[in-house]
Formats: structure tokens, sequence, C-alpha cells
């Protein structure tokens, strides 16, 4: 791989409780600095909405007020962002949900301190709800609905507590992407947005040729186990590498949850890294497989089309024909 | 003779002017009110008319909306006929690819009892390595991992 043969300018700070960086390319520093303020401003935005650490947050009131049937007035990226999660929930078949919010602080990872004037408590899913339905191994049911929203006028309401977590992060890489985009397009320049993790590249890279990424060790190796090429798009990943804990019952737990049975979920798995085009999409779609396990998630990957590479628990890394054709060098066969 | 006379002149002197002058009048007044009443019924058969006439109208139409509707009827028995010729021709189409199923559906049972034949692991000849040095890791401009969420 040649040397980075083009200036680029690097930014870093933290956002949403994790690092945030931006590399630049082909941009004065002037020019690059306004990219990254741009971001800067996109995030403080997005986590005032969507951010569930947060008591004064937009998700933190919408929660506090979950079950009692009215509609708050919220930014307008909360709602896009319930929209989304919706619209996820159904597309992964229910692996994705934002309803897990009261199963993550029975299981011990609570954000911000829902009770409160009008806050009514998390309550067991009642029967007939689509999770109980696979819970106790029956036929799933039509999935209840939990979004109250009126887009008009920027209003919503849920019916009990929600948790964006993931997808509230690559949708804000998304919608930060979109702001510099205006600023980079305009002078060709490229650029790489990174989000604990999560990331999104475009433009010229600092090298000839397409951005390079490191998928880490899940394992917490210093090197990486592959290097993929992204010539514009999004790559996230999905790891238990971190937010591990344990439960008040004395178990390890991990903060991906499968919301079909209410506990952590992909046994087997430590980590998925999905490409596409969309960070928020291969966000939710990493986690989606992930959940999937090791069994289901080679078919549930390849009949999506992702480009989608997991590591098993014993150190084993697979992925997809289309993640294969994206490989540029991976550490176990060099 | 002379009585003879004098009674003429008596009788002549009676004859009833007043009642045929009784009469005409009668005949008069009768035929006044026979014009007036003929008048009145004369208008209002007009009004009639007039007020039946939307009525008649709405005869002409129907009658002309029947008639589209029995054309339309005509044409709606047309197509059904049309499309009962397809569904034949469907259904008759549909035996042929059954039977072409049944005849692929043998040639899988055919091909499955061949496989059963092939062994399940098939012992490949090991190759050895001719690589001269393995690949360097490239240089990356970004990681993806561990995240917050």
């Amino acid at each position: 791989m040649s040397q980075p043969s083009r200036q680029v300018q690097a930014f870093e700070g933290r956002a949403m409780g994790s690092p945030l960086r931006l590399s630049v390319v082909g941009l004065a520093f002037e020019e690059a600095a306004e990219a990254w303020r741009e971001a800067v401003q996109e995030f403080e935005a997005a986590e005032q909405a969507m951010s569930r650490f947060r008591d004064t947050s937009d998700v933190t009131i919408v929660n506090r007020a979950a079950g009692s049937g009215s509609c708050l007035p919220v930014d307008r990226r909360l709602g896009r962002a319930l929209a989304a999660s919706d619209r996820a929930g159904r597309l992964t078949d229910g692996r994705f949900d934002a309803r897990v919010l009261g199963d993550l602080e029975r299981l011990g990872y609570a954000g911000a301190v829902l009770e409160g004037p009008g806050h009514l408590p998390v309550e067991p899913l009642p029967a007939g709800d689509d999770r109980t339905a696979r819970r106790t191994g029956g036929e799933a049911a039509p999935a209840r609905r939990w979004l109250i929203a009126d887009p008009r006028a920027s209003r919503v309401g849920v019916t009990c507590p929600i948790d964006l977590g993931g997808i509230g992060k690559g949708l804000t890489l998304r919608w930060a992407w979109h702001r510099l985009e205006r600023t980079l397009g305009a002078r060709g320049g490229g650029a790489m947005l990174e989000a604990g993790g999560d990331l999104v590249a475009g433009g010229p890279a600092p090298q000839e040729g397409p951005w390079v990424i490191a998928i880490e060790d899940p394992a917490g190796g210093a090197d990486p186990i592959a290097t993929v090429a992204v010539p514009e798009g999004a790559v996230a990943t999905s790891s238990i590498l971190v937010n591990r804990w344990t439960a008040a019952d004395g178990l390890p737990v991990h903060h991906l949850l499968d919301p079909r049975t209410g506990e952590p979920g992909g046994a087997g798995l430590l980590a998925v890294t999905v490409a596409g085009s969309d960070p928020a999409w291969s966000e939710v779609w990493s986690k989606s497989l992930f959940l999937s396990g090791p069994d289901g998630i080679a078919g549930l990957a390849r009949a999506r089309g992702l480009a989608a590479w997991w590591v098993r628990d014993d150190g084993g890394l697979e992925m997809t024909p289309a993640a294969r054709a994206r490989t540029t060098w991976v550490a176990a066969e060099a | 003779m002379a009585d003879g006379a004098r009674s003429a002149r008596r009788t002549e002197v009676r004859r009833p002017v007043h009642l045929a002058v009784v009469a005409g009048i009668s005949a008069g007044a009768y035929a006044v009110s026979l014009a007036g009443v003929t008048a009145l019924q004369a208008a209002g058969d007009r009004q009639l008319s007039e007020w039946n006439a939307p009525a008649g109208d709405a005869i002409s139409s129907i009658s002309a909306e029947h008639d589209r509707l029995d054309a339309r009827l005509t044409r709606a028995r047309a197509a059904y006929d049309s499309a009962a010729a397809a569904y034949a021709d469907a259904v008759e189409r549909m035996a042929g690819v059954e039977t072409r199923l049944g005849g692929l559906a043998g040639q899988v049972k055919k091909v499955e009892g061949s496989a059963a034949w092939v062994p399940p692991v098939v012992r490949l000849p090991s190759v050895s390595r001719s690589a001269a040095a393995p690949r360097a890791k490239p240089a990356s401009n970004g990681s993806t991992g561990a995240s917050g969420h």
C-alpha cells in the first residue's frame, strides 16, 4: 500500500460517549476546521435529541411520558430516529427493537433516571406482544405499535421507554456526513468521520485508491484482523469487547440484547462488521446479524446481500462473498 | 162560423213566446258556462302537462341509459366469454406444466439417488505453499471495532 500522498487534517474530540474523529483530505486547514465544527454541531444537536444518558434530552423527556398517551414536541432528529427504529424492527424481523431499554435497565445498564412526574414505570410486556410470543416459543403476533407520531407537528410519544443506542449514532453519522458533503463536495475534498467504532468515508483518500479501514481484533489484540477497502460509504461494528458487566445475579452480560428473549444474544460470536452505503443501516444490520448467532448469520447476511465480517468466539474470521470482494488483507491468511 | 174565427184569434194571442225566450236564454247561459268550464279544464290540462314534462324527460333518459347498459352488458358478456376461453387455455397449459413437473420430479429423484453414492468428504491432494513471504499488513486510514453502543 502506498504511503499517504495527500495532506490530511485530523481533528479529534468526544461525542455520545465515544471518540469522535474527522480526517479531511484536500482542504486547507480553515476549511477543514469549518467541516469539523459542522460535524461537532450535528453531534451535539443529535445527542441533545437522542441520548438517554442526558437528563434533559428529548428522548429522556419522551421516555418519562411513556405510556401516558401524550405526544410531545421534539427535535426533528428524534422523530426521524424513532421512525427509522420502527422500520428497522420490521425489516430485521424483530432483531432490532428500540424497546429493549427495560431489559437493559433490568440488567444494570441504566441511563438517565426516568422516575419523576408523569413517568410510568417500565412494566412487563403484556400478553400478545410479539416479543412475549417469541419468548414463550409461540407464533409471532403482529408487532404492537409503540410509536405515536405526528410528523407534521414534530410531536412524538411512545408506549414504553426506548433506547436508540447504535441507530442513533449511525443516524448522527449520516446527518453529519450530509453536512460535511456540502463543504467537501464543493471543494473536491475527501473525509472520514469516525464515531466510536462506526465510520463513514468518501472522496479522495490520503493515498491513491479507496479509504482503507482496519477491523479491530474483538479479542483485544493490538493488530487488526483484516483490512477492507471503502471507496465511499459506511462501516459499522457490533462487538462485545466493551460494555460488558456482571448482572445482579452474578452472570456476565453485555449490551447487545436480543429483543426476542430480553437477554444478551449472539452467543458464539465476538463481533460483526457490516459495510454499506449508510451508517445507520450498517449499524442496524451489524447488530441484527450479531443476534442471529454463528449458525444463522451467514444465511441472513447472504440473503440480504450484505458485506459482513464476523468473528467467532474461537477467533475464526468469516465473511460473505460481498465482504470478500472488499477485503484487502486478512491476518489469518497473511 | 163567426165563433170559429174568434176562437182562432184567442189561440193566436196565447202563443208562449216567453217560453221560447226563456229557453234561448237558458241555452245561452249553458253555452257560456260550458265554454268557461272547458277553458278551465284546458288550462288545468296544460299545467298538468307542464308538470309532467320533467318526468317525461327522465323517462326518456332512463330509457337511453337502459339502452347503454344493455350495450355494456353485451360487451361484458363478450369479455367474460373471452376470459373463460383464456382460463380454459390456461388450465390446459397448467396441466402440461404439471406433467413436465412430474417428469422433473422423476429426474430429481434419480439425481438424488446418484448423489447418495457421492462420498460426504472428498480428500484432495495436499498442495505445498510456495509463497515467498506473507503479505504485509497494509496501512489503514481508520478502524472499526468495539463501540460505546
